[in-house]
């Protein structure tokens, strides 16, 4: 004798015995006076991973989902909220670049691509500026793009205007027809300016290139992620900051946005990307 | 209806005809309600009930209304004749009026008009009515009040006065009434809409007791409760005993849950809502007798939807709701806001565990769907373009999507009452909408997914004052939306954002059409209950529920799957990462192989990790 429980799921009786069982391969999950929860395969989850739109409930909610150990099929799924101390945990915890990003080769489509050049100013041509180690690759970079037909756009400080932080460093050598903005934030979209110079060229992927990895491309390319939904690559030798540390908890925020920003990334190298 | 099929006095044939009669004489009575009317929330919403009771108060018909409303105008019907048997007394021809939520009403704004039902001077039952009014004189315009901290803070409160005296309008209590809120020409309408919908059940149930007399249509009234308890009691038999639990949330800063545990034994069922929170400062919390009618109405539309609704249904279950807490408050708990927060969980966990119980059935788990624990919504106030003071509502949450069966997909946009008409909104307020439009990835995933709902957005235009008032409502926090079921995924939660300092009115001077928020710029901030502005160029932004899933979403066909993609109801990511659907390179068609293997990987993955 047996009925129905749930979806995928059955009290069987022999004997004297119930059983839960599943219906689809017959696993015996536990007595049918136990909870046929704590016999199943459990998986905790991001939220995001029920959709892009779930992902506003990443940090604050555990997507729960239970399978039968033996086919795997899906029975039941629930939300935990996330306790705070685990979330302390999760920060306060030893770690040495948490989800450090692989790159990959990319083939980017020159017609919708542009590459930002975050604010790569003259000081970049002091040696003792960390970002004077991008002028070569990344000068080379823009040669790449520029033969490609691949616009490129630069920012500068807004504050510097009139001095060597509001000139484009001279190793990237800038066209006339390339422009620069000085939008007067760490966020670069602020203003509204260069959101009007991607939309003139179509953007769909935006390349980041500059410095420092942990402000001006860490808000400007969160913001083209969760607001703009730009596919933004970033080229992990063509960006750096002060130190490591600054620069890998930066690219490593960028891994873990929430609401599903954290997927319009891709990791890669300046030399691995090719201009179709 | 079902076929008669109960040993009776009443010849079958006769208790059709009457049992139909009266059914349309209830839904005759919501036309009257909407014809009258003068409001959207009666006339485009269907936010209203209209119901006949027996002479003691329990329900006769309750036609199409609102379930857990009928089970309230019960207890109202009830609480008006104590109060004025013994004082007052009831006549031929007398209307009273009931809101008070600590006795019958769910909440202030839901006022109830009550009418006996006399024939040659016998009072033989009763007929009554109730409409969200537009306003109710609370802090808050529109009723719900976010800041409320008490009842007395949430408007008129009415225990039973008459305001039809042996069929004579009581002008100076109608007056009184009215003026009280911030909409008396609107409220008086919604009143009177009342009294005519009373009328016609009074007329109507005359012409009856004239045709049949007034001992055959008893005898039919008594059938037909007895005929629904018959039929209900003996599916509750049918089906395994067991318990089964279920928890919702509200979260605004604090949160609170609301726990029910259904037991079922032989051929009663008890709804015991032990463990929800205790009662909130906050208007979320929700009066016992609604909380019972919650739990009527999940039996009225799972196990009774093909019986006449009376009180039969209501006398198959029990109610324990511990005094305190936010199924049963005491006074002065605010309550205002609760139909939409406390009202929607408590809906949602008395449902989901019927759910959960009619799974265990082979004759009735067809019946399961998925279900939505509630959506956000706002109220809007201010002075229109045509210079007058109004106060209305924004019904997005009537788009919701509706949860998946277990036979097939939910419904889009199919939530039960409708919506406002856009063109009409915008001729009579101060509003300008940019989209309204399905949700794309919005419904939950499952072996059948839930159907998605809307999101919108709107800014103020031609707005004399440069703004208008604004008052979110429904289930804060991000656990609303409709929930799967057996492991089908939740649909996209419900939100309502406001973005302030947008750059709408540019675009539009553009010629283009402001429908990307990612394009129109400004800050934003997620609305929890409060009273906002809308000012110019800032958009209000609703997105109300989808439906959950049904069951594990591999074993939905690939097909359907594919149809959703084509049909821009999700995306290729999507189908590829909640399906595990590939789709052929050039987007033609499934590629039936690399799906099979995905799927397997994917369900070797499930056990791995």
């Amino acid at each position: 004798m047996k009925h129905p429980l749930r979806e995928n799921m059955e009290v069987v009786a022999s004997n004297d015995r119930s059983s839960i069982c599943c219906s689809r391969c017959h696993f015996q999950y536990c007595g049918a006076e136990q909870d046929w929860r704590e016999f199943s395969k459990v998986r905790l989850l991001a939220p995001s991973n029920a959709g892009r739109l779930m992902g506003l409930l990443d940090g604050q909610y555990l997507m729960r989902q239970f399978y039968c150990p033996s086919c795997a099929v899906l029975v039941d799924t629930d939300f935990l909220e996330t306790e705070p101390k685990e979330v302390v945990k999760r920060d306060a915890a030893p770690q040495e670049c948490p989800n450090r990003p692989e790159p990959v080769a990319l083939k980017l489509d020159g017609k919708t691509t542009v590459v930002l050049v975050l604010d790569l100013s003259a000081r970049c041509e002091e040696p003792k500026e960390v970002c004077s180690l991008l002028m070569e690759p990344v000068g080379k970079f823009l040669a790449r793009a520029r033969e490609a037909q691949v616009p490129v756009i630069y920012t500068v400080s807004a504050a510097g205007k009139g001095t060597v932080l509001g000139e484009v460093a001279q190793p990237l050598k800038r066209k006339a027809t390339e422009p620069v903005l000085s939008p007067d934030a760490f966020d670069k979209f602020m203003g509204g300016e260069l959101k009007t110079e991607l939309d003139k060229h179509l953007c769909r992927s935006l390349v980041i290139v500059g410095s420092a990895t942990n402000f001006a491309v860490l808000y400007t390319a969160t913001t083209a992620a969760r607001v703009h939904r730009y596919e933004v690559v970033i080229p992990l030798d063509g960006v750096n900051a002060k130190g490591q540390y600054e620069h890998e908890y930066a690219l490593h925020q960028l891994t873990i946005l929430p609401a599903a920003a954290n997927k319009q990334f891709r990791f890669t190298k300046l030399k691995m990307i090719e201009f179709a | 209806m079902a076929v008669h099929s109960i040993v009776s006095s009443v010849d079958p044939i006769t208790f059709e005809i009457l049992s139909h009669r009266l059914y349309q004489i209830s839904k005759e009575m919501g036309t009257a309600l909407e014809r009258v009317g003068g409001t959207v929330n009666t006339t485009q919403m269907h936010d209203y009930m209209a119901s006949l009771y027996l002479a003691n108060g329990d329900v006769l018909s309750a036609g199409d209304a609102m379930g857990w409303h009928v089970a309230c105008a019960g207890f109202a019907v009830k609480r008006i004749i104590e109060r004025f048997a013994q004082q007052g007394g009831i006549y031929p021809g007398d209307i009273f009026l009931l809101n008070d939520p600590y006795l019958a009403a769910i909440h202030q704004s839901d006022v109830y008009l009550i009418s006996p039902i006399h024939y040659q001077d016998r009072l033989m039952g009763w007929s009554a009515t109730f409409v969200h009014v537009m306003d109710i004189g609370a802090m808050s315009p529109g009723g719900n009040s976010p800041g409320a901290t008490e009842i007395c803070h949430e408007g008129i409160r009415i225990p039973g006065i008459k305001l039809v005296e042996q069929g004579k309008l009581r002008k100076d209590l109608f007056d009184a009434f009215i003026n009280m809120t911030r909409q008396p020409v609107m409220v008086g309408l919604d009143l009177k809409c009342e009294i005519a919908a009373n009328n016609v059940a009074n007329a109507r149930m005359q012409a009856l007791f004239e045709q049949f007399g007034p001992e055959t249509v008893t005898a039919v009234s008594r059938e037909m409760l007895h005929y629904s308890e018959s039929i209900l009691r003996k599916r509750i038999a049918e089906i395994p005993d067991g318990s089964w639990s279920e928890t919702g949330s509200i979260n605004a800063g604090d949160t609170w849950n609301v726990h029910a545990t259904l037991h079922k034994k032989g051929e009663r069922l008890l709804f015991d809502f032990t463990g929800s929170s205790p009662q909130a400062k906050k208007g979320i919390n929700l009066p016992y007798h609604a909380t019972f009618g919650a739990c009527y109405e999940a039996i009225l539309y799972t196990l009774a939807y093909d019986l006449p609704k009376n009180h039969g249904a209501l006398n198959t279950i029990e109610i324990i709701a511990p005094p305190g807490t936010v199924v049963n408050p005491t006074p002065p708990a605010p309550v205002s806001l609760n139909t939409t927060s406390g009202g929607a969980t408590a809906k949602f966990v008395a449902n989901s565990a019927m759910m959960q119980m009619l799974a265990t059935s082979d004759k009735w788990r067809g019946e399961v769907m998925a279900l939505d624990a509630g959506h956000r919504l706002a109220r809007h106030a201010g002075v229109n373009q045509h210079g007058n003071y109004y106060v209305s509502t924004l019904s997005e949450g009537a788009l919701d999507g509706t949860g998946a069966r277990s036979y097939r997909d939910g419904d889009d946009t199919g939530h039960g009452l409708s919506s406002h008409n856009i063109e009409w909104l915008e001729a009579n307020f101060p509003l300008l909408f940019l989209f309204r439009r399905n949700i794309k990835g919005g419904g939950g995933a499952g072996k059948y997914r839930g159907g998605t709902g809307s999101e919108s957005a709107l800014t103020v235009h031609d707005a004399p004052e440069g703004k208008i008032r604004g008052v979110a409502l429904g289930v804060a926090g991000l656990r609303n939306s409709g929930q799967g079921i057996f492991g089908g995924y939740p649909g996209a939660p419900s939100l309502l954002m406001l973005t302030e300092g947008a750059c709408v009115e540019e675009k539009i001077a553009q010629g283009k059409s402001p429908d990307q928020l990612d394009e129109l710029g400004g800050q934003s901030r997620l609305l929890p209950y409060c009273e906002f502005d809308i000012q110019r160029n800032d958009i209000l932004y609703m997105r109300v529920a989808s439906g959950g899933g049904f069951g594990d979403s591999l074993d939905r066909e690939p097909e359907r799957v594919f149809k959703d993609l084509e049909d821009g109801v999700i995306s290729r990511e999507e189908a590829r990462d909640l399906y595990g659907v590939v789709v052929a390179g050039d987007g033609a068609e499934v590629d039936q192989a690399a799906t099979e293997r995905l799927r397997a990987d994917l369900r070797k993955k499930r056990l791995e990790e």
